[in-house]
C-alpha cells in the first residue's frame, strides 16, 4: 500500500525519495491548473517547477493543521501564478486547438470548426472572470475536486464555495447571453 | 472577439425543445459547456520526468539559496582581507630589506672614506 502524503511529508526533509514520491502523486494536477490559469505549456512547466522547488525547500516547516498537502501545493501554485500575472500584466491565452473535446456527433468539418470557436468563446469569458472564480472553475472542472476540496486549497468553507460557485455559473451565463446577442446583432448588420 | 456560440453547441436540449439560437440556457448546460472545454491536460512526460531528476538528484537545483550567497560573501571578504594582509606584510619586509641594504652600503662608504 502506498504511503499516506503526510507520512511522505514527514520524510521528505530528509529523504529524496520520499519527495520524489510526493511530486509523482501531485505533479499532473499542478501542471493542470497552471496551465489553465497562465495559458501556455512553457510557462506552466516553468512555474510548476518553481512550485515543486519551493515544496522542496519549505516541507521540513509543513506543519499538519488539517489541511492536505495537495492543498499547501495549490496555495503555492496560486501564489506563483499571481505573482506572474503581476509581472507580465497581460491576459492568458489558451491554444485550444491543443485539447478542446469536441461534442459527440460533430465530425463534420464546419461543425468541428464551430465547436472549437464556441470553446475558445467560452474560455474566454472564464478568463475575464475575477481571479478566485476562475481559480474555482478550474478547481472544479479541470481537476475534478468536490466543493469540500476546494475550500480546503481557497481557505473557505463548503457553503461559501457552494454559493461562490452559484454566483459564479449565473454571471458566466450571462455574460454568455450577452455574447450571443452581440454576435446576433453583428450577423442581422452584416446581412441588413 | 466577434464569433458567437452557436446553439448546437450549447446541447441537444436547446435543439430538442426548438428554442430559438442564442435563447436562455439553464445552468447545467453551462455545467456541459465548462466540462467540455476545461478539461485535464496532461504535461510532457519528459518534463516530468526532467523535473524529478532535478528536484530528487540535485535537491532541488533553484540555485543558491539567499543564505548561501551571504555565506560565499563573507567567505570571499575574509580571503581578500587575508590577502591583503599577506600583501602588505610582504611589502614591509621588502622595504626594511631595502632599507638594511641602503644602511650597510652607506655605512661601508662611511668606514672607507674614514680610512
Amino acid at each position: 500500500m502506498d504511503a499516506p502524503d503526510l507520512e511522505l511529508v514527514r520524510r521528505a526533509a530528509t529523504d529524496a525519495e520520499a519527495f520524489g514520491q510526493l511530486y509523482e502523486r501531485h505533479v499532473r494536477k499542478i501542471y493542470n491548473y497552471i496551465y489553465y490559469r497562465t495559458g501556455d505549456h512553457h510557462d506552466a512547466e516553468d512555474l510548476t517547477a518553481r512550485v515543486f522547488q519551493r515544496a522542496l525547500r519549505h516541507v521540513g516547516g509543513f506543519q499538519d493543521m488539517g489541511v492536505p498537502f495537495s492543498a499547501w501545493l495549490y496555495r503555492i501554485a496560486h501564489n506563483l501564478v499571481a505573482n506572474w500575472h503581476r509581472d507580465r500584466s497581460r491576459r492568458p491565452v489558451v491554444p485550444l486547438e491543443d485539447h478542446l473535446v469536441l461534442t459527440p456527433g460533430s465530425q463534420h468539418p464546419e461543425s468541428l470548426a464551430m465547436a472549437r470557436e464556441a470553446g475558445e468563446d467560452l474560455l474566454e469569458l472564464v478568463r475575464r472572470l475575477p481571479e478566485d472564480r476562475q481559480q474555482l472553475l478550474i478547481l472544479k472542472f479541470a481537476e475534478r475536486l468536490s466543493n469540500a476540496e476546494i475550500g480546503q486549497i481557497m481557505g473557505r468553507t463548503e457553503g461559501a464555495i457552494k454559493s461562490l460557485y452559484h454566483r459564479t455559473l449565473s454571471s458566466l451565463r450571462e455574460e454568455v447571453e450577452r455574447k450571443q446577442a452581440e454576435g446576433r446583432s453583428a450577423g442581422l448588420g452584416e446581412h441588413g | 472577439m466577434n464569433s458567437p456560440l452557436p446553439a448546437g453547441w450549447l446541447g441537444s436540449r436547446a435543439e430538442t425543445t426548438g428554442r430559438v439560437q442564442g435563447m436562455a440556457f439553464s445552468e447545467e448546460q453551462l455545467e456541459g459547456m465548462l466540462r467540455r472545454v476545461l478539461i485535464p491536460v496532461e504535461p510532457n512526460p519528459q518534463f516530468v520526468v526532467r523535473l524529478r531528476g532535478r528536484l530528487v538528484h540535485v535537491r532541488g537545483g533553484d540555485g543558491p539559496t539567499l543564505w548561501t550567497m551571504v555565506a560565499i560573501g563573507v567567505g570571499l571578504m575574509l580571503v581578500v582581507a587575508a590577502w591583503m594582509g599577506l600583501a602588505l606584510r610582504l611589502i614591509l619586509a621588502l622595504v626594511g630589506a631595502f632599507g638594511l641594504l641602503s644602511q650597510r652600503r652607506s655605512a661601508g662608504a662611511t668606514s672607507r672614506a674614514l680610512r
